[in-house]
This record gives structure tokens, sequence and C-alpha cells, in this order.
């Protein structure tokens, strides 16, 4: 067992707003080894982004945390501004969701990949522009050396997200951090775009924190997964074991939840099945199971005792009192 | 860039805005190397002509020529337009960029400061700015950036907090970059054109606040030819001779008018929303 890159223990982040206090991620736990790729599923408003953004301490002003973030033997949560900017774009980089926004449209897309470059390895324009080349072409943008002076707006969705991917691969960074990284794009490209995210993943080593909604993307995509729930881990194994034996009621949910088209059918069923209810209010989360509103397996202690962190398998667990029940149904159809 | 000169050449309100501005432009620069006479020079026996083809806009009671004062009053309305504007957005500007940049009490502290400025009348501060330091151009330079400042420190701050919302900003410090480096590369070039337009309006304001000094003698003093001073001395005579408060009244209007329009058409043009709907 290697010592894991990135180590975070009972992450809480508390967000305030004009409602007051509202705990949006209430004590998330995970390791993340080197060459690990690891896949966080939820619905919008689960926290996942917000995991995300305290990974790299970039945090909205006027939020709160507690717990632990670890790498390189500190903790990231207190770590001052000026050594955050060190490892950020350098040790931990990151993609975000929208490609279409995320680059400046006033800068040429080279001179926005060498940035990084720039700044942390202290390369000079013309190295940091051979390396942009390099960077360009293995992230699969044909003639790359014809594509540096051009401007964002001239590229396209796919494109654009594929020179994100290069700025945050600029400096061969430990843990690549992916906020929904395919969500905007069509889905033909959103293949590519996982595919490439995967092998570069495998090349380099490198360790990737996958957010998602989509439990497709994930199963396709990571080792292991984490499903969210109202800022909680309702469950967590390998991709594999998870997609199985399904035990939390939340993740069965979604998982049939999913639309898809088998052969020979020419619609998907003509109704989806969904989970009843609404997310809780954050600002009003039960001193219980927060999906106990919503579930369907639900009983009295539910409602009055946290759920415990259930086994499920060697490393799979699912935090709710009624696996035994879940685990003898038979997986749900998607 | 092609497109935007076409745009810029159908926006009726830019194209006359930008031809005026031209004038007075013109008018300051062609002071520099030729005035029909100098501006300064006395001649008793000529006063109070009225317009005719030696001079033609007349003289003054002191026999100077009103084209030639016209014309290098442009030249003093435009440097104090300039310095005062560019004193105020410069130090605005920083201000603005630095509230976004920090947020917190710095930024409390910055607006605190714009609103403190703006609670006090202008032209009464700025009288008592020439009642302490003296009556001079420099002091009503002086007076007319400190109220320039409050004005951009809000504008660009206003703005900047709109680009520090942006993903690309997100995505900038992401990959490692502090918030002055981001400040400078992404958010300044992002705002440029709204600082552009305000300088522009601001113009306009400085030229009626520098003729509105100079008129009460506050401002500009003899001999150096200014628009409001030559409105000043034309009051005593206003029925005698209308036309000594007519034409400094004139190029005061069409330098405003010009800079005004200007900074409208600019700000429809710069305008992406607008731009896209045209």
């Amino acid at each position: 067992m290697t010592a894991p890159l990135l180590s975070v223990r009972d992450l809480r982040i508390r967000l305030q707003t004009a409602r007051g206090p509202a705990d949006a991620v209430r004590g998330i736990s995970f390791d993340l080894t080197k060459g690990e790729t690891l896949g966080i599923v939820g619905e919008s408003g689960c926290g996942k982004s917000l995991t995300a953004l305290a990974l790299m301490g970039l945090l909205p002003d006027g939020t709160t945390t507690a717990g632990e973030v670890r790498y390189g033997g500190r903790n990231l949560l207190s770590a001052g501004e000026q050594d955050l900017c060190k490892l950020r774009g350098n040790r931990l980089a990151m993609i975000f969701q929208e490609p279409m926004t995320s680059l400046n449209p006033l800068h040429r897309i080279g001179d926005q990949i060498a940035e990084p470059l720039q700044l942390h390895l202290r390369m000079t324009r013309h190295q940091a522009r051979n390396r942009v080349v390099e960077l360009l072409d293995r992230v699969g943008i044909p003639n790359p050396r014809s594509r540096l002076d051009a401007y964002p707006h001239q590229m396209s969705g796919g494109q654009r997200q594929r020179v994100m991917i290069a700025m945050a691969l600029a400096c061969d960074p430990d843990i690549l951090i992916a906020d929904e990284p395919t969500t905007a794009l069509d889905v033909t490209i959103q293949g590519q775009i996982l595919d490439l995210i995967r092998r570069l993943v495998d090349d380099s080593g490198m360790g990737l924190v996958l957010i998602s909604h989509d439990l497709g993307v994930i199963a396709e995509t990571v080792d292991r997964v984490l499903v969210m729930y109202a800022g909680r881990a309702v469950e967590t194994g390998p991709v594999r074991e998870v997609f199985a034996r399904m035990a939390h009621p939340y993740a069965r949910g979604l998982f049939s939840a999913m639309p898809r088209i088998a052969a020979g059918q020419a619609h998907p069923r003509a109704q989806l099945p969904t989970i009843p209810g609404i997310v809780p209010d954050l600002h009003d989360l039960p001193m219980a199971c927060a999906f106990a509103e919503r579930c369907a397996l639900v009983e009295p202690r539910c409602r009055s005792e946290f759920p415990p962190d259930a086994v499920v398998g060697p490393t799979h667990r699912a935090e709710c009192w009624r696996t035994d029940v879940t685990l003898r149904q038979a997986m749900p159809q998607p | 860039m092609s497109s935007f000169i076409k745009r810029a050449l159908r926006h009726r309100s830019f194209v006359v805005g930008a031809a005026l501005t031209a004038l007075v432009l013109g008018m300051a620069l062609l002071s520099l190397v030729w005035t029909p006479y100098s501006p300064t020079a006395i001649n008793i026996r000529r006063r109070m002509a009225m317009p005719s083809a030696d001079y033609w806009l007349g003289t003054d009671p002191f026999g100077r020529d009103v084209l030639s004062l016209i014309l290098a009053g442009a030249q003093n309305s435009l440097t104090v337009g300039v310095l005062a504007v560019g004193t105020g957005l410069i130090f605005g500007s920083a201000l603005g960029l630095l509230a976004a940049a920090r947020r917190g009490w710095i930024e409390e502290l910055v607006m605190r400061f714009a609103d403190f400025t703006f609670a006090f009348p202008a032209i009464l501060s700025a009288i008592m700015l020439a009642a302490i330091f003296g009556p001079s151009t420099m002091n009503s330079i002086v007076a007319i950036a400190i109220f320039n400042i409050p004005v951009f420190a809000r504008v660009v701050r206003g703005s900047a907090n709109a680009i520090w919302a942006r993903d690309y900003i997100l995505a900038a410090r992401s990959a490692g970059k502090g918030s002055f480096r981001i400040t400078i590369e992404h958010v300044l070039p992002n705002i440029l054109a709204v600082i552009v337009v305000q300088a522009t309006i601001q113009f306009a304001l400085a030229i009626l606040a520098e003729a509105a000094l100079s008129y009460l003698g506050l401002g500009t003093q003899p001999p150096t030819p200014s628009w409001g001073r030559m409105l000043n001395e034309a009051q005593a005579m206003v029925f005698r001779a209308p036309f000594l408060a007519v034409f400094p009244g004139l190029a005061i209007a069409i330098a405003v008018l010009g800079f005004n329009l200007l900074g409208d058409g600019l700000r429809d043009l710069t305008d992406p929303r607008l731009s896209r709907q045209r």
C-alpha cells in the first residue's frame, strides 16, 4: 500500500447565504494514490463541485471549512494563498465544466497554455512555445503549431476543452481535478474527451478526481466511485463492485433513473423512474439520514439516528441502515 | 476590426461626436503653431470691434482677437481635461481594481471613500481649494482630478467584480496566478472599453468644470486664454457686444457636446449586447 498522494479527512464546508449558514459538505473522506482515479457523483447541489474547489483552495469568499485536505505533508485548507498559488496549475490542476467560458476571450490560446509554464517552471517564451506545441499534440489538436495564435472563439467546444486539458497538464501535475469536464459537450465529443483524460492519466500516473452527475461517465472512466448526497458520501467503493451491488437506496435510485436505449427498442421505457421528493434544504438538515424523506425503505430509526457506515465489501461502504434489504434485492435495471 | 469601423461609421452620435471632438482638437493643435493674431496682444484702438474680415469673431474690450483667444482657449481646456481626467482615471481605476481583487474591508474602505467624496458638491469644494491654495490652472486640475477619482473607482470596481465572477478567472486562479497578475492580465483588458467610455464622458464634464471655475475667477488666470474667463469678461458687455459671450459659449458647448456624443457612441459600440442586436 503506497502512501496516498492526497488524503481528505472529514472535509466540511459551510456556506454563508442570505438565509444563514448552509452545510454544503458534511464530512467527506477519501484517499487518492498515484495513478488512481476517483469519481464523485451526485445531483446538483450535493456538494461535489465545492469539494473539488476545496481541494484547490478556490472556495468562494465567505465559506468556512473544517477537516483536512492533506497533500505533500501539509493541510491545504490552512495553507496560505501564496503557497496555494505555487501548487495550483503546478502540482494540482483543474479542468472546468464550461470550455466556452473558461478561456479568456482576449488572449491567444498558445499564450494561455504557456502561462503556467512561465509562471511555475520559469520557462522563457520560446521554450514555453515549443512545450505548448507538444502539449497540444498530446491532447489531439491537429496542426498544433498553426493553432498557437488562434483565439478561443475560433475553436469548437471540444477543441477548447482539449486546450483546457493541455493547460492543466502543462506542468505535469500530481493530481488532476476534472469538474464535469464533458457536461457542456455533445455526446460524441464527450467520449473522445473522456478517452483522452483516461489515456493521459494512465500515461502520466497522476491521480484523477472526476466529478460528474452522469453515472455512465463515471462507470467508464474511474476506478473508485464516491456517491454524494446532501454533502455526505452515501456510498463509496471500487466502481465495478458498486455497479454490481449498489447498497444505498439513493445510489440505486440514481442508477435506475438513467435513460438508456436498448438494442431493438424504438424508445426507452415510456416513463423513466424518478426519485420522489426534492433535495433537502441545506439550511435545515436532520440529525439523521438526509435521504429518509425520499426513501422507499425508510423506517423509524432512519429519521432519528445517523445511519452507520455499513460494510458491503472490503473497501465498499454504504451509509445506510437498510443495506440488508437493498443487497437482497436484484440490481435495478437502468 | 473592420466591422467595428463599419458599425462606427453608421452610428450617428458617434460620427457627430467624433467630428466635433476632432474640431476642438484641431483648434487646439492649430493654436500651437498659428493664430490670426497673438491671443495676448492688446490693441486699444481696435477694442470691441464687431466681427469683420480682419477680425472674424471681433475683438474684446482690450482689443484682443476673439478667434485667436478661442483657438488658444481650446488648448487650455484640453490640457486641463487630459491632466485632470488622466489623474482621476489612474488613481480611480487602481482603487477600483484593488477593491475588486481584494474584496472584504479594503473594498468597503475604497467604496466608502468614494461615497465620502461624492457627498461634497464638487464646485463648492473646488472653490474651497482655490481659496486655500490660490486660484490657478494647476489647482483647478487638482480639484477636478480629485472628483474624478471616485467616479472611476466605482465604475471600475463594478465592472471588475463582474469579470472576477467569470469562469476564466477561476481557470486562471486554478493555474496558480496571483490576484495581481489576474488583475493586470485578465481583468484590466476586459474592462478597458468601460474605462475609455467613462473617460470620454468625464472629459466633457472636466471641460465644463474648468470653464465654470475660470468663469468664477478661480481657475486659469490672465493672461492665459480660457473660455470660462472669456465668458466672465463678456458678462459686463453682454448687451453692448453679445458676440463676446456667444463665441466662447459656443466653443464650450461644442466641446462638451462632442465628447458626450463620442462617449455615448463608444458605449453603444463597445457593448457586446447592443452590437449583436444591430
